[in-house]
């Protein structure tokens, strides 16, 4: 596994009005082969950081580097799953058809999906094991089930990051378990990070947390104290993040 | 209905306005797809009233210039492309407010070709027309730009079915994977442009935006692809329009107004019928979806 470091983010602030920071003095380091969640609590700043990485967003002050290039640069070797909730539920696609949109870079400009698009995509769709929902109706998934394909989507962009936003919220803790599982499969041959606003995400296979709330704190979760995160966020039973060192501001 | 065919096989304005008709399902069936999924049929409307600027224009200069060359579908084809094309940068650019610039795009278009049709010397045409659709007027020319709309429509429509579909379904996500959003979105816009135009000689400006939705809307509740969509949308309007020709026909009632009632009316019995089912669905569904 290559340790280059995959995003580089130095003193970084951000604001979408030019006055109120959402980020302010960020930096972090995620390298590759890593299994990072970034956490805090809604309205942080974690998905702000998520849209300035896929380059959706430019920083007011400070660098991010992506791949040791500009974020749009990248985006070719980024995986993404958004939060499901933004799609529309009655459109017309089948299964197949939100797993192809992975290819869309990779596939020809004009015309249909080669061959090899489609066996990509269903070799994506069977790593989360969806391939037997291929022509089934994306809307009549569960949200486990949409879930697995907006990831095997993401997957058939053949990515070297691969990027969840929120993907274990509306799902029962089994089927959380499951995506665990699965992420830490993937994170064998690529770096991931996760976004999410709950705490329990931190589960053993995490090696890195990045815990945002407008500042940006960073924590290798080899070093495990764990008094601070548990009166922070209240949670029991989970792996717990040293925050000894560092100080959260807010 | 006899009386139809015999009038079709007889007279060739009739044939005409059958072409007409078919020809403007098969863009509606491609394009109304987009156009629904996507959630733009307000643009769909203010793109159809823009429209009246650019046929009153061109009707003006025709008789004023004699400039014979110029058909009004000419300057329909024109307008419908300068407003889908104002309203995309809007979008991806500006700051504007869209809805507002889209309210205004609608009237500012009518406005501009009351002007020009009123001041028109000569033999007045009727704007009723313009505004209600006379598909028997449908002449030779006419059906000639029509087909050239239609094959850029359907190349265009299908060479590109792949980002177009991503363009509709998630946005961030094309773009996310290299897809132009800024081209895609005012392609799409074109094509909705172009397809109003073909769509204005059947059913006529006020009316395009019920042929557009209604077949589309029709075919959304048992198409489960996009693709799939257009082809029964195609094929419910070409059915929609035919049939309003032949039903106007022997009572002399207007072949536009007939063919948008009975879309509707197939639109509200559809979606009667399937209420009950589709409840039922639902509540299956939700009994067996796990609560999160």
């Amino acid at each position: 596994m290559q340790s280059e470091p995959v995003i580089r983010v130095r003193d970084l602030d951000f604001s979408y009005d030019g006055r109120n920071l959402v980020l302010e003095d960020v930096n972090v380091d995620v390298n590759g082969g890593e299994f990072a969640a970034v956490i805090g609590p809604n309205g942080g700043g974690k998905t702000t950081l998520l849209r300035l990485i896929l380059g959706l967003l430019e920083p007011q002050r400070g660098t991010i580097d992506v791949f040791d290039r500009r974020p749009c640069e990248s985006r070719r070797r980024i995986g993404y799953m958004p939060q499901y909730p933004r799609l529309d539920p009655d459109f017309p696609v089948t299964v197949m058809d939100v797993a192809l949109m992975g290819r869309l870079a990779k596939g020809p400009r004009v015309g249909p999906y080669r061959r090899v698009d489609r066996d990509v995509a269903l070799g994506a769709l069977d790593e989360v094991s969806c391939a037997d929902l291929r022509n089934r109706s994306f809307s009549r998934l569960s949200s486990g089930q949409r879930q697995r394909v907006l990831i095997a989507r993401a997957l058939s962009s053949e990515p070297d990051l691969l990027l969840l936003d929120e993907p274990t919220s509306n799902l029962d803790p089994s089927v959380q378990d499951d995506l665990h599982d699965l992420l830490h499969t993937l994170n064998e041959r690529m770096t991931v990070i996760v976004v999410s606003h709950d705490v329990a995400f931190v589960s053993k296979h995490v090696n890195r947390v990045v815990c945002v709330n407008r500042t940006v704190a960073l924590h290798p979760t080899s070093e495990m104290k764990g008094d601070l995160v548990s009166m922070l966020y209240g949670d029991h039973g989970v792996r717990l993040v040293d925050h000894e060192h560092h100080s959260h501001e807010d | 209905m006899s009386e139809f065919l015999e009038a079709v096989a007889s007279h060739a304005f009739m044939r005409n306005a059958v072409i007409a008709g078919l020809l403007a399902s098969v863009a509606c069936g491609v394009v109304g797809t987009y156009v629904v999924t996507r959630r733009i049929t307000l643009i769909a409307g203010s793109l159809a009233h823009t429209v009246l600027g650019g046929m009153g224009a061109a009707y003006y200069f025709r008789t004023v210039n004699e400039w014979s060359w110029l058909h009004p579908l000419h300057g329909a084809v024109a307008a419908a492309l300068v407003a889908a094309v104002i309203i995309s940068m809007v979008r991806v650019y500006g700051r504007e407010r869209e809805d507002t610039l889209i309210s205004a795009l609608w009237a500012i278009g009518m406005a501009i070709g009351i002007m020009f049709i009123v001041r028109t010397p000569g033999y007045k045409t009727d704007l009723m027309t313009y505004l209600f659709g006379n598909i028997i007027m449908a002449d030779e020319n006419a059906i000639r730009v029509l087909m050239g709309l239609d094959i850029v429509i359907i190349v265009i429509g299908l060479l590109f079915y792949k980002q177009l579909l991503a363009v509709c379904f998630d946005e961030e996500y094309a773009r996310l994977r290299a897809v132009n959003i800024g081209v895609f979105y005012t392609l799409l816009l074109c094509l909705t442009a172009l397809t109003v135009v073909t769509l204005i000689y059947v059913v006529g400006i006020i009316m395009v935006i019920a042929l557009m939705t209604l077949p589309v809307a029709v075919a959304g509740r048992f198409a489960k692809r996009l693709w799939h969509m257009m082809v029964l949308a195609a094929l419910l309007s070409g059915i929609f329009t035919t049939a309003g020709l032949a039903i106007s026909f022997g009572p002399d009632f207007p072949p536009g107004a007939t063919t948008i009632l009975l879309a509707g009316g197939v639109y509200v019995g559809v979606s009667l019928a399937l209420q009950p089912l589709h409840r039922v669905l639902n509540r299956r569904m939700r009994r067996s979806r796990p609560v999160g």
